[in-house]
Parts: structure tokens; C-alpha cells; sequence
């Protein structure tokens, strides 16, 4: 069991030292705590350094791979899961975790993600939500909201949000969990239990871009927005009780769907088997 | 009528001696300037208040007597640059 407070002691065994430090996301940047939560999930299960892969796309999120010590690969921009796919099948021993952001995840990689979640593969994704493609200069994302500000809609964005954990319970994950960077305890749990499933499990971790978004937005600080992280968010047990157009503002935190359901990796084997005979 | 006398609780001597040799653990509270980006995550959600900052931004710590361990600073450090140790 990790303490808390040999968080930064543990986080530092993991990282790539010869990198660049301190790393590249602006001050305040709601990325580090979600590496930090990946690393301490990883640790708790005592994996093999060498039996991690950890995929990522492009964006900023998707820098996270450059600076742990595991194996590592930074693909194309929204392609993450399809080399993850590959590298689960070319070996399936492997646990693969993919880390990617909205944007990637979403637009570019959209097809990708839903169809993923369908053949239900052993894959733990984590899904970094700022709601803004913000490496690129603050652009508007699937997952920006009606009536929000962004470089690219500066009359207010007219699209509706993708509702990312959503779309990927009705895709087919057998696991789909959020969190929020505020609960950054909870959300190292969440992580933790998308580990151990078997298919294809995605954790949502709703963080802050106060630099691109939330100046736009004039949401305030990322100590703001981390707060309203925090009074806005309930858990899927309260949301449940409560009435559907009261719940559609906040964020339902928790595990949203666990269901052991056929995995293609498992799948592939028998396949592989019954070709043979 | 007698007076309702008030129920006050009982101090034992047993409870006094355990309270005496029950001396709070104390922390230490490290930073890594060089990593520290003065984002101020550590000081807005420290229970205790026990860190503060100085003009530029930097992070001081204020009362290390304070801290109660429960490097919630920590977790939330995005920059991996606080640490909390037990002081010895």
C-alpha cells in the first residue's frame, strides 16, 4: 500500500531523469496528477516495468509517455489505440495503456475509439478531458461545451459536448470509470481497478486547461477550477437519486459500467486454436 | 429536589499517562525549487494552511510543526516537486 506521502519519492523512480525536467505542461497543468495517479496505480500492482506499454497520440496529454520509464511509443495524431491494438495482439501478455486526450481520443480518433470499445480488447485507456485542444492554441474539442469560448469560436461554440464515459459505455467497454483531478486519490483507484479488468476498460479524467479554456471562459486560476472540480461533481450513487436535468451540469464521478463481457483478445486465441485443428 | 448534577466525563489516570507519552509525529516539508513551476496547487489545498509564498511565486513553508502528513500536496503536485517526510 502507497503512502501519500511517498508519492513524490516513488513518482521520482519512475521517471526518465535524462529527460527534460521540469516537464513541458504550463504550471498548474492538471496532466501531472494524472501521471502521477497512472504511476502510483502501476506500483500498486507490483507490474514489471517491462510488461507495460504505454501508447499515447499527439497533444498534451499525449506527451505523458516521453518521461516514464516504461516501454513507451508516441504515434500519430488519434492513432493510439490501432498500434496499441496491434502490439496487444503481436504479444498479449503485455498490458497496454493507451493515454491520450479528448481531442485526440474524440475527433481524429473517434472511429477508433468507439470500434475498439465494440470488440471489447484488452486495453486500459485513459482519457484526459480538458475540454480544448490546448497544445495546438485553444480550439474548440468534442468535448467543449454549448456556449463556451474557444480561439476558433469567439461568438460561443454552437456544438454540443461529446459526453466521452457516455459514449463508451453504449460503444461496448466492459469498464468505463471517471474521475477528476481534484479526487486525485480516487482517481488512482479508478485506475487501479481499470488494470485489472480484462477488456477494454477507459477511465475519463476530467482536468483543467486554465491557460487556454479557462481565460477564454474566465473560469479563474487552475485553484478555481480544481474547486469547481470539486462542488460540481457528485458520485454515480447520488446522481442516480437525482433528478436527470439537476445531474446534467455536474460530473458524475465513479465507476459508470463493469461488466465482464467476450474479450477479443481471448477470443483471438480460441480462434487462433480451433484454425489449427 | 436534588439538583440535576451535570454528567462530566471522567479523566482516568490511565487516560492522562497515554496522553502525555502520545507525542504527535512531526513532518518535514521539502521543495524541489528546480521543478517547481509556482502553480500554487500545494498551498490553496493544504488542510492546515502550513504553506505560504513569497512574492515571486516561490513556495515557503510556513509552519512545518503544522503539517499533519497527509500529503494531499503531494498527490496534487503536478511537477513532482514536494515532499513530505517523516522528521526524525
Amino acid at each position: 500500500m502507497v503512502k501519500h506521502r511517498d508519492s513524490t519519492h516513488l513518482v521520482h523512480q519512475y521517471l526518465r531523469h535524462n529527460k527534460k525536467f521540469p516537464h513541458v505542461w504550463c504550471p498548474g497543468c492538471g496532466n501531472g496528477i494524472v501521471l502521477g495517479a497512472l504511476i502510483r496505480a502501476i506500483h500498486q500492482h507490483q507490474y514489471e516495468r517491462d510488461d507495460i506499454v504505454l501508447v499515447s497520440g499527439i497533444g498534451c496529454s499525449s506527451r505523458m509517455p516521453v518521461y516514464v520509464d516504461f516501454n513507451t511509443i508516441h504515434t500519430l495524431h488519434g492513432r493510439a489505440l490501432t498500434f496499441a491494438t496491434g502490439i496487444k495482439l503481436a504479444n498479449p501478455k503485455l498490458k497496454v495503456i493507451v493515454v491520450t486526450g479528448d481531442g485526440d481520443s474524440m475527433a481524429i480518433g473517434g472511429n477508433h475509439f468507439i470500434h475498439a470499445a465494440r470488440r471489447n480488447i484488452d486495453i486500459t485507456t485513459i482519457i484526459l478531458n480538458n475540454n480544448i485542444y490546448g497544445m495546438t492554441g485553444g480550439q474548440s474539442s468534442p468535448t467543449t461545451n454549448y456556449g463556451d469560448k474557444s480561439t476558433t469560436a469567439p461568438y460561443t461554440h454552437i456544438e454540443h459536448a461529446f459526453k466521452i464515459s457516455e459514449l463508451a459505455v453504449t460503444a461496448g467497454a466492459s469498464f468505463v470509470a471517471r474521475g477528476t483531478v481534484y479526487h486525485a486519490d480516487k482517481l488512482q483507484k479508478l485506475i487501479e481497478a481499470a488494470l485489472t479488468k480484462d477488456g477494454f476498460s477507459v477511465v475519463e479524467a476530467v482536468t483543467h486547461c486554465h491557460v487556454q479554456y479557462g481565460k477564454l471562459n474566465k473560469l479563474g486560476s487552475n485553484v478555481d477550477m480544481m474547486k469547481w472540480q470539486k462542488d460540481n461533481s457528485i458520485t454515480v450513487q447520488k446522481a442516480a437519486k437525482m433528478k436527470e436535468e439537476d445531474v446534467e451540469d455536474k460530473i458524475t464521478m465513479g465507476v459508470l459500467m463493469d461488466k465482464p463481457l467476450p474479450n477479443f483478445t481471448k477470443e483471438m486465441a480460441k480462434l487462433k486454436d480451433r484454425a489449427k485443428e | 429536589m436534588p439538583a440535576k448534577s451535570a454528567s462530566k466525563k471522567v479523566t482516568t489516570k490511565k487516560e492522562i499517562k497515554k496522553k502525555e507519552t502520545k507525542i504527535k509525529t512531526k513532518y518535514d516539508i521539502y521543495v524541489y525549487n528546480d521543478w517547481c513551476k509556482k502553480c500554487g496547487i500545494c498551498e490553496a489545498f493544504c488542510p492546515v494552511k502550513c504553506l505560504g509564498h513569497d512574492e515571486i511565486g516561490q513556495v515557503i513553508v510556513l509552519d512545518a510543526d503544522a503539517c499533519i502528513g497527509c500529503a494531499q500536496c503531494e498527490i496534487r503536485c503536478p511537477d513532482f516537486a514536494i515532499e513530505i517526510k517523516v522528521r526524525e
